[in-house]
């Protein structure tokens, strides 16, 4: 050993020049500590241990992940040292460590990345952790003494500081083993702030306050933790204000605020400590008659008297029994089907339990020792109302609700700063060995019974385990008795650490909506209370008074603490966790359920389908009532009813959702329920009145009044005044009105072109026609003169034609005559000749005659011609005057068509003025009629309003 | 209908304690094999995704393998009763029942996984085990697929659509609530209500009965008008809260995406091409979804809990099933949305393959999970295989075995969801998107002959 120890030495001063990293000294502390311990040896579990611990080798992102890395598994904070000393020095024939060269070993060369790692270099390669890594192998890979090197428990100092905003303080952290000896283990242990934003730790223990308030540190060595509370007061401007408390709790709660400079808000007026009071102990809004009479109540005790009454209503019984439901997981189907019957069994005797105040020690007495058929024995169905029904789920359904303990995590991984682990969680367990659950002839019954054989098995022990207190003692029973009694018996003991104080933390959750230990469910060394001396007194109270549940409610509800105002002053508006103002939370699924159907005056349907018998509520249940996590609702679902998977109080959701919201905004169920409501229709007709209805809404919704300035801008509202018909439907009303006024002025003028127009048109077109008859009697003139001169030439050609003959004829009788003379007769040839020369002067005559007559005819052909062509003339001026007529009439005619067109365009656009001056007036009027909504519509829309406000849907 | 409720759910494999589990468990991460798991936690995150969309078919009550995907009629009268002539589909060598003539001619789009198989036999306890991946062991209580990928896809991770995440059509399973321990933020958008009714209306989204844009505009002013309290705290984080779901719910009431829920915008062929009923416009309603973004739709469909007369219930309801199916599919890959929509088909289990002749049953089947027929197709997964296989009687997986936690894994990986990213949990418990094995389960790996 002395050996080594130097080799390490050598080592570690070899390196310590050269190290610039801090660690230096802690390591050669260690060392120092080691060797003065008496061992002088490095042992996995003294040194190598905790610094895979501070190096993260084990976290869930590395080696602790549920399937290790690289084929290296560790446990998860290094809960199972002897695994993980397996893994590193024997599994795969040992190759992580190498003994002849320590430094060559796997496990080192893949921290420092000498051979490729996924998670880097975690240290260097002449880092002092690199060697006392080596000189652990060098050594021989010691395991150590588990009694020696491993710690009892972790002390940190201080325990308390008070801090100024900006400063900072180291923490120190020593390590205490079962030998009394003590180790400073600063360096090595992990640090968590409860809030980061108040106070902020780094991983070198080193803390600074950076908001007013309280926050705790942990410090965790090797599973082992130990807290330091920080205060970082805020220093007020003047004095802290006076405050007369109610009771104790006032007292309690002042002292701690005064410690943070957190002065409390006032009183809450007596509206909201009716509503609140109402909410948070029967689940139900007042109705608008007992606020009324409530607010009307002169006696300075009527708070004091109203939580007296609330207490004892058959609502209480309702309200808690749900609660209980939730946390005992009373529902038929997946997860924990417990089916119908059982679940009617069930939900009685809880119910009948919480009428009569049933002492919470016997309550849970008779939960735990249960036996019997889960149709018959209501709280036998406890052992039946968890999804696996096995020992280890028992003991943790157990701890969680009882004892505040959250063990399950323990199953598959050592929590990361508490010491249950699975030893706890078996030795718990085994109390519970004994239940078992057999099936009878009867369709889904089962008896629970104690089996005496039954047991609970160590997988790593391989052997039986015997019932063990959680942090107390084992219990040594003959292995057949059922140790159920004894663990009712212990749990429910006055002396208990944990049973009154979880439960009387419990209802300052319910009541309150924050845990002092919260979650209510997560009592653990590093979450203590905010205020431990009120959770002692609150636990005290509760098991002086025998454990009776209504009278930690009193005294809670009568404090000054639980009447606070929930408006947050100045001062204390930064403040969460210490009570300085009262915390608003959105109504339970429930609660809002039934509050609008109070409110509207209507029921809802609560049935449950799957599985079967079918499961329907009686019309005009209530929310509240609803007994089995597996009856239907829609709104319930969408409002973060708890499922009834888990015991876990955080299983009812008070968070928001789109659903939600879309529900609340537009959904026919709520529609339905506003539009419909007999409630309302009834305040329609009893109120005449605006303002005695908003009255009556106001009561109803808001549980109270409205203030004078609500009710003027809801009337104003309702009277439409002070609101405006839109700009633009204004201005197209205006626009419209112009165009039909222009249309109209334009209208008259074209009426005067068109009818002028109209006129030239026809003055035109008589004036063609006229000259049209000119023209054709001109016309006639010119025909008939012309056929005057052709008689007239055709006599003068017969003249002169009669007068060619008469010529020829005088040029032939001389010739006849000589012809005549020679061929006959003398005698006749005289006679012929005188006869001849006769003629020839008869011919002559003639001739002359018709010279005459032709020449006559001639001038007279001539002069007919001259009429002819005069009447031509005539006729052609007639036809031409009659063509420009014509055309003068056509234009014109034209010119009339077109002014009345434009007069008739003037018409048709003066229609459609008006048309669109009239839709323009009625969406006007429209407008301004809805300015001021019919009555019933107006308060649908104002009821609407009001369910909508944060006033409403919260608690505050 | 029959219960079969005692049985077990833990995986029947005696002999392994914890510390076998430190190292066996490494090698049956659930769902993935080790070297699958390695990988997916060295890269630390999700592959890209190949799915847009998944269009889940929950069968309630469990739908006959033998008479749907997985027929056999070599088996004897005793098993597949009446259905003697199983039909060939457009894949050479891939037969399915004769009742489902329009999804063979659209086979190649899909694959059917007849080793599919766990050991729950109650309605509950099964549900949860396919929609979740998870065993119903232990007190954590998973979220199903759609619950993560409203988580994992949905508003916290830049979702923008105009419609919920994650939307169930029409009730949701009636079993379990499918949130777990993720609570109520990611709880389905069920519509209630039968897409193929004339007066189809989605609660919140359709305008309630008397009320008007307008009106609704109205009544804004008026809340704001009368919410005093508000104002006097207008810096409390719970109240800013409600205000922004209230305005995200005002853009959804007053906006465009609820037309997705107006069937009447489709032609009347179209319609008729699905099915005038309730699934077959479901399968419609579906694929409007899909075009408007939605991450998760669920089509729960039953019931097919066939304990007695199951030919009478598949000769009726396969029908309706075989032409909204076949329509879907074919209508997601004309419009080019199939490579990018995940389509599943599977029951909470599958029926007994031997048929229960004696009355009161008369020809009835009973549950039986322990090798059963899935079907996947889209979005990654290549069409057009059988993976898998029963024994002769369809009793058993004869070879690739499909587990549960396998598919999960296989959908999340397409969706682009790392399997072995952690989930939030209220009390800050270890617990990843699919559930790890505690060496209590086999696992058949990742789907990667058809991904």
């Amino acid at each position: 050993m002395k050996v080594s120890t130097k080799v390490l030495r050598i080592l570690v001063l070899g390196v310590a020049s050269a190290a610039i990293c801090e660690p230096a000294a802690w390591l050669s502390d260690a060392v120092a500590s080691a060797q003065e311990a008496g061992g002088g040896s490095v042992t996995f579990l003294h040194d190598v241990l905790p610094l895979f611990n501070k190096l993260g080798c084990n976290s869930i992102h590395c080696h602790g992940s549920a399937a290790g890395k690289g084929g290296l598994r560790l446990s998860m904070f290094g809960a199972e040292p002897d695994a993980d000393y397996d893994a590193l020095t024997r599994l795969h024939m040992g190759r992580r460590v190498n003994r002849v060269e320590p430094i060559k070993s796997l496990f080192l060369l893949k921290a420092t990345n000498a051979m490729p790692h996924t998670g880097g270099a975690v240290v260097s390669p002449n880092s002092p952790e690199s060697a006392l890594l080596a000189s652990w192998v060098a050594q021989g890979a010691p395991w150590g003494d588990a009694k020696r090197d491993l710690p009892v428990a972790v002390k940190v100092a201080p325990q308390e500081v008070v801090l100024s905003r900006g400063a900072g303080q180291q923490l120190a952290v020593r390590a205490l083993y079962a030998d009394g000896s003590e180790r400073d283990v600063t360096q090595l242990a992990a640090f968590a702030s409860s809030n980061p934003a108040l106070v902020a730790v780094d991983s070198s223990g080193k803390f600074v306050g950076q908001g007013f308030g309280e926050a705790v540190v942990s410090a965790t060595f090797l599973r082992r933790s130990d807290v330091v509370r920080v205060l970082v007061p805020q220093p007020l401007p003047g004095p802290f204000p006076a405050i007369s408390p109610n009771n104790k709790i006032d007292e309690l709660v002042v002292a701690k605020l005064q410690k943070l400079g957190f002065p409390p808000s006032d009183l809450c007026a007596d509206e909201a400590f009716l509503r609140r009071a109402y909410l948070d102990v029967i689940g139900c809004l007042p109705k608008p008659g007992e606020t009324r009479e409530f607010l009307a109540d002169p006696d300075p005790a009527k708070r004091t008297k109203l939580i007296d009454r609330l207490l004892e209503r058959d609502e209480y019984a309702d309200f808690w029994a749900l609660k209980w439901g939730d946390l005992l997981r009373i529902k038929s189907e997946y997860p924990v089907r417990v089916w119908p019957r059982g679940v009617q069994t069930y939900y009685r005797w809880v119910r009948a339990s919480i009428a009569m105040n049933k002492p919470y020690d016997q309550f849970v007495r008779e939960l735990l020792t249960a036996n019997g058929s889960d149709f018959q024995d209501g709280p036998a169905n406890y052992y039946r109302a968890v999804q696996k029904r096995e020992p280890q789920t028992y003991a943790e359904a157990t701890a969680l609700l009882f004892l505040g303990a959250r063990l399950d995590c323990a199953r598959c991984h050592a929590h990361p700063t508490e010491n249950w682990g699975l030893d706890d969680g078996l030795g718990l367990a085994a109390f519970f060995s004994k239940v078992a659950i057999k099936a009878t002839q009867e369709w889904k019954e089962e008896i629970v019974y104690a089996n005496p054989y039954g047991g609970v098995y160590h997988p790593k022990l391989r052997d039986y385990v015997n019932p063990k207190f959680l942090g107390g003692e084992v219990l040594d029973l003959p292995r057949d008795q059922d140790p159920r009694p004894q663990f009712a018996a212990w749990l429910t003991s006055p002396q208990n650490p944990w049973f009154a104080k979880v439960m009387a933390n419990r209802v300052w959750y319910w009541l309150l909506g924050r845990g002092i230990v919260h979650e209510p469910d997560d009592f653990r060394s590093t979450n203590p209370p905010s205020n431990p001396e009120l959770l002692d007194y609150l636990t005290q109270e509760f098991v002086a008074h025998k454990f009776d549940v209504k009278h930690l409610f009193r005294l809670i509800l009568n404090s000054r603490t639980y009447q606070l105002s929930s408006r947050a002053n100045d001062l204390n508006r930064s403040d969460v966790a210490h009570f300085s103002h009262y915390h608003v939370r959105r109504m339970g699924a429930e609660q809002l359920l039934d509050a609008v159907c109070q409110i509207t005056g209507t029921s809802d349907q609560f049935a449950s389908w799957i599985p079967v018998p079918p499961t329907i509520m009686p019309a005009g249940s209530r929310a509240v009532q609803v007994f089995d996590g597996d009856i239907k609702n829609p709104l319930l679902d969408v409002f973060g009813r708890p499922l009834r998977d888990t015991p876990y109080e955080c299983e009812r959701k008070l968070e928001g959702s789109v659903r939600q919201s879309l529900h609340l905004v537009n959904s026919d169920h709520f529609e339905g329920k506003i539009a419909g409501s007999p409630y309302l229709q009834q305040l329609l007709q009893a109120h005449p009145g605006d303002a005695e209805l908003l009255d009556e809404l106001y009561l109803a919704t808001l549980s109270r009044l409205p203030r004078p300035d609500e009710k003027q801008r809801v009337l104003d509202y309702l009277s439409g005044a002070g609101k405006t018909v839109p700009p633009q439907l204004e201005a197209d009303k205006q626009a419209a009105e112009q165009a039909v006024a222009k249309v109209r002025a334009d209208l008259p003028q074209a009426n005067v072109a068109y009818e002028a127009a109209e006129k030239a048109a026809r003055d035109a077109e008589a004036a063609a026609a006229a000259a049209a008859t000119v023209a054709t009697q001109a016309s006639a003139a010119q025909a008939a003169a012309e056929q005057a001169a052709a008689a007239k030439r055709r006599l003068a050609v017969e003249a002169k034609k009669a007068v060619d003959e008469l010529t020829q004829k005088q040029q032939q009788a001389p010739a006849d005559a000589s012809a005549a003379a020679a061929n006959g007769a003398a005698a006749d040839a005289q006679a012929q000749q005188t006869a001849a020369e006769a003629a020839l002067a008869a011919i002559g005559q003639q001739l002359t005659a018709a010279t005459q007559a032709s020449a006559t005819a001639d001038q007279a052909a001539q002069e007919a011609d001259t009429v002819a062509a005069q009447a031509k003339t005539a006729a052609d001026s007639a036809l031409a005057a009659q063509a420009a007529a014509a055309a003068a009439g056509t234009e014109k005619r034209k010119l009339a068509t077109d002014a009345l067109a434009t007069r008739d365009k003037l018409v048709s656009d003066e229609t459609a003025a008006v048309a669109a001056a009239a839709e323009a007036a009625k969406r006007h009027a429209e407008a301004v009629a809805a300015l001021k909504p019919p009555r019933p519509q107006a308060f649908q829309d104002l009821l609407w309003a009001l369910l909508n406000t944060k006033e409403f849907l919260f608690n505050h | 209908m029959l219960d079969i409720h005692g049985r077990t759910a833990v995986w029947s494999r005696r002999g392994l304690n914890r510390r076998d589990f430190l190292r066996v468990g490494a090698l049956s991460a659930t769902g993935l094999t080790l070297a699958d798991w390695l990988k997916l936690q060295a890269h630390g995150q999700a592959q890209p995704a190949k799915a847009k969309s998944v269009i889940q078919f929950f069968m309630l009550g469990g739908p006959t393998h033998l008479d749907t995907w997985d027929p056999k009629p070599e088996a004897g009268d005793d098993y597949c009763g009446p259905l003697k002539n199983p039909i060939q589909t457009n894949v050479p060598g891939m037969r399915i029942s004769e009742l489902l003539p329009l999804c063979a001619k659209q086979a190649d789009k899909f694959s059917i996984l007849r080793g599919y198989t766990h050991q729950d036999f109650g309605h509950e306890t099964a549900a949860y085990t396919v929609a979740t991946g998870a065993l119903p062991a232990g007190e954590m209580v998973y979220p199903s697929m759609g619950a993560v990928t409203s988580l994992k896809k949905g508003y916290e991770a830049g979702y923008q659509g105009g419609l919920p995440p994650y939307i169930t059509l029409t009730s949701p399973l009636p079993w379990f609530s499918d949130t777990g321990f993720l609570g109520t933020k990611y709880q389905t958008f069920a519509t209630y209500g039968d897409p193929n009714d004339k007066g189809f209306r989605v609660q919140g989204l359709a305008m309630a009965g008397g009320l008007t844009d307008k009106r609704l505009d109205e009544r804004r002013t008026l809340l704001q008008a009368v919410d005093s309290l508000d104002k006097e705290m207008n810096d409390e984080p719970a109240f800013q809260e409600i205000d922004s779901f209230h305005q995200k719910a005002y853009s959804m009431v007053l906006g465009d995406g609820k037309k997705a829920f107006d069937m009447s915008q489709e032609k009347d062929e179209v319609r008729d091409k699905y099915g005038r009923n309730f699934f077959g416009q479901s399968c419609l309603l579906a694929r409007r979804l899909v075009e408007q973004g939605v991450p998760f739709i669920t089509v729960n469909w039953g019931w097919w809990d066939t304990h007695t007369d199951n030919f009478g219930a598949v000769k009726t309801n396969l029908p309706i099933f075989d032409q909204g199916f076949a329509s879907l599919m074919e209508d997601l890959a004309q419009r080019g949305l199939l490579e990018s929509t995940l389509v599943l088909w599977y029951g909470e289990f599958g029926r007994t393959p031997k048929i229960d002749w004696a009355p009161p049953w008369n020809g009835g089947r009973h549950h039986y999970p322990l090798c059963y027929s899935a079907v996947v197709g889209g979005g990654g997964f290549r069409g057009g295989a059988v993976v898998g296989a029963s024994d002769d009687k369809g009793e058993h997986p004869k070879e690739r075995p499909v587990y549960p936690w396998d598919l999960t894994a296989s959908i999340y990986t397409l969706l682009g969801i790392n399997p072995t990213d952690r989930l939030p949990h209220p009390q800050g418990c270890v617990a990843y998107v699919n559930p790890p094995s505690k060496g209590d389960r086999p696992s058949g790996g990742l789907l990667r002959e058809i991904m």
